[in-house]
């Protein structure tokens, strides 16, 4: 139907054609046929071969991000598998330094027998401070044995069985210790009860104890759990309760109550100190 | 049925609690999963379920401290009933109300303990309530929040299977 129609108007642009691509192909150089149909045909071979490139361009993009993507993927995969090594290494590194603070302070002279214990479990509940340690009557200990972390004392052993054993610790409602003011000798009474916090309370047995703050307080032997000359912490203020009757200091603890990880229980510590 | 789950919650929870949740203190104040679990309970089963959860949940905190045998039992008894009288007289589901409720809980549930203690006769101090308690209480209305959804849509699926016509 349509070339019926056209025939002669096709045929006629057929011949032409025929013509053009023979004189073209006859004539030197560019004719002037070549230069306008260059001309004519430049905006449609620009636009096939633009988007020629931009397809394989997009082509070639596409590629490259699926493979960019892989790579992502492996090199997160990685440094997951980097990280939970380097978080290892860390904590190994951590528990060295802990390990060795404690090697130092059973290898120093004079420092009573110990037995070195990790800790298992800790209290439940905020109210009172205790934490269960690993060893028990199997290695020796038994109830009333002090015990202390690389820094300082932390409390006593409460309860013991074959296997485990329970540190009260010095910040539990039912602890207590004496204690004394290193700097001016003035004795007094650590107790617990300040739930909710990391400090001590220390009340002195006098009014008018010189304490300040910065004092350090160490045990006293007072009471026959804690031999004297054990590190307890630092006063970080002082006041007075009961109506101006008892002088009290707030006391930083040299051991690291919140975070036990490793103790020293003083198996063969007397009262008259290391 | 299978709000009995709830009770078997309570074992991770406490293990949880005695190791690790100790040594992430935020803001001073420690989660309370035992306590959120209470009170969790008593919201989404009722003041029956809640209470027998919260004794549950208190029974083995005490079993576990060894001091004071039934003083936990019976103040997460007191404090998972609460919590479910409360979740009878409100939208339990909506947003704010399982937080508040985790808060009231936990404010409850520490002043009780404190009180208890005192009359013990044990010189536990007075700021003592505010310096657990007001941070366990954010922490509680911050932890209950994911637990409360995930019960909830647990809840809807449990009664589409019970209604469903096979």
């Amino acid at each position: 139907m349509f070339f019926n129609r056209y025939r002669r108007f096709l045929g006629g642009a057929a011949v032409a054609i025929i013509l053009v691509l023979a004189m073209s192909k006859t004539s030197q150089g560019s004719s002037p046929w070549t230069k306008w149909t260059g001309v004519v045909l430049s905006p449609f071979t620009w636009s096939v071969e633009t988007a020629t490139g931009t397809v394989h361009g997009v082509g070639a993009d596409l590629g490259r991000i699926a493979g960019l993507a892989r790579a992502n993927r492996d090199l997160r995969r990685e440094v997951a598998a980097l990280s939970a090594k380097n978080e290892k290494l860390v904590r190994a590194e951590e528990e060295n330094v802990r390990l060795r603070a404690l090697l130092g302070l059973k290898n120093r002279p004079g420092f009573p027998s110990s037995v070195a214990a990790t800790v298992i479990a800790r209290s439940p509940s905020q109210w009172f401070s205790y934490v269960i340690i690993n060893k028990g009557t199997a290695n020796g200990l038994r109830v009333g044995l002090p015990v202390t972390d690389s820094q300082g004392v932390v409390g006593e052993i409460e309860s013991v069985t074959p296997g485990t054993a329970t540190v009260l610790l010095l910040t539990d409602p039912q602890s207590g210790a004496g204690v004394v003011d290193r700097r001016t000798g003035e004795d007094g009474v650590l107790v617990g009860g300040l739930s909710g916090t990391e400090y001590y309370k220390v009340e002195f047995f006098s009014r008018n104890a010189a304490v300040k703050v910065g004092d350090p307080i160490g045990t006293s032997g007072l009471g026959n759990v804690f031999p004297a000359g054990l590190e307890v912490g630092k006063v970080v203020s002082v006041g007075y309760r009961n109506y101006g009757l008892v002088k009290y200091a707030l006391v930083q603890p040299a051991a690291a109550t919140n975070a036990l990880f490793h103790v020293l229980v003083l198996t063969g510590a007397g009262v008259h100190g290391p | 049925m299978k709000r009995y789950l709830i009770f078997a919650a309570y074992l991770p929870a406490l293990v949880a609690q005695a190791s690790v949740l100790p040594l992430l203190k935020l803001g001073g104040g420690e989660v309370n999963l035992i306590l959120v679990l209470n009170v969790l309970a008593g919201l989404m089963a009722g003041p029956d379920i809640g209470a027998a959860a919260g004794f549950w949940g208190g029974l083995l905190v005490d079993l576990v401290t060894g001091r004071f045998l039934g003083l936990h039992a019976l103040v997460g008894m007191a404090t998972g009933y609460l919590a479910g009288a409360a979740g009878n007289r409100v939208y339990r589901n909506h947003f704010p109300v399982p937080s508040l409720v985790a808060a009231g809980g936990a404010l409850f549930q520490e002043t009780m303990i404190w009180g208890f203690l005192r009359v013990f006769g044990l010189a536990v101090d007075p700021l003592g309530i505010l310096r657990i308690a007001l941070p366990e209480a954010l922490l509680a209305a911050v932890v209950i929040v994911p637990l409360a959804a995930w019960w909830g849509r647990f809840r809807r699926e449990e009664s589409d299977l019970r209604t469903a016509k096979f």
